[in-house]
């Protein structure tokens, strides 16, 4: 399921916008500690905490979608669910920052 | 990648910060970090005041949400100022104090127009920071096969 499938089948069960909240919120938190422990990476500082902070946003995002998946399959009928692999997910986070971007004032 | 801008400045990154590491610059390598960093405070405001936005007329407390969004305003008006000094303060280290200042590419770090950057162009500026960190991510994470 690609991420405009995902926010039309979203809005069917996702009356008062909470879980699309909680979902955009995850995934920038992972997108934004990902770049920061990337930045120390490539100019060779300290990780320590960085991937800490990044492994826990990633694990909220993984959590969110958990709990959408659980809406979507309870939908009558039910909807596709998001894909919980690691490729994907990261793939939805970029997506998503990608429209914060886009839509920023 | 999505865009030309954001390949364009994450070249630009991995040629510097290849100069700076092959050069053993650390005091390069150290403000190039606080760089990143301060772009990715600039994303971070961004999603939350976007986040505020989004909530507008389901918010319970209209007063309390106009408040937030002033307290949002302000504080991406001044990371936004930290990002603009950044960028200027790590220029001016290339160009001026770095081992490896005759090598460095007209523009510096900075891969758009030179001229926004010496006229502060906040959106140019905002831009930018926001393609290097989208490159960052979609080069490392989404090119990674692990």
């Amino acid at each position: 399921m690609d991420a405009l499938e995902l926010y039309k089948n979203l809005a069917q069960v996702d009356t008062d916008g909470t879980l699309i909240e909680r979902l955009e919120s995850s995934a920038a938190g992972y997108y934004e500690w990902a770049v920061r422990r990337i930045g120390a990476e490539t100019t060779f500082q300290p990780v320590s905490g960085l991937k800490e902070q990044e492994e826990g946003m990633y694990s909220e995002l993984e959590s969110a979608i958990i709990d959408i998946n659980r809406e979507l399959a309870n939908h009558n009928p039910p909807l596709p669910q998001i894909d919980l692999g690691k490729n994907q997910l990261a793939a939805l986070a970029s997506y998503i920052a990608k429209q914060i971007v886009r839509t920023r004032t | 990648m999505s865009s030309a801008a954001s390949k364009e400045a994450f070249a630009r990154y991995n040629e510097i910060a290849t100069l700076l590491n092959q050069k053993g610059d650390r005091d390069g390598m150290k403000l190039l970090h606080t760089l990143i960093n301060k772009c990715a405070d600039y994303f971070r405001v961004v999603a939350d005041q976007g986040k505020l936005k989004k909530r507008g007329d389901s918010a319970s407390s209209r007063m309390q949400l106009g408040r937030d969004l002033a307290e949002v305003d302000e504080l991406r008006t001044i990371v936004h100022n930290a990002l603009i000094s950044d960028v200027v303060i790590f220029n001016r280290y290339l160009f001026t104090k770095s081992i490896v200042k005759d090598q460095i590419p007209i523009g510096g770090i900075y891969t758009f127009d030179p001229e926004t950057l010496r006229v502060r162009d906040r959106r140019a500026i905002g831009d930018w920071a926001l393609c290097l960190v989208e490159a960052l991510f979609e080069y490392h994470i989404l090119d990674d096969d692990d």
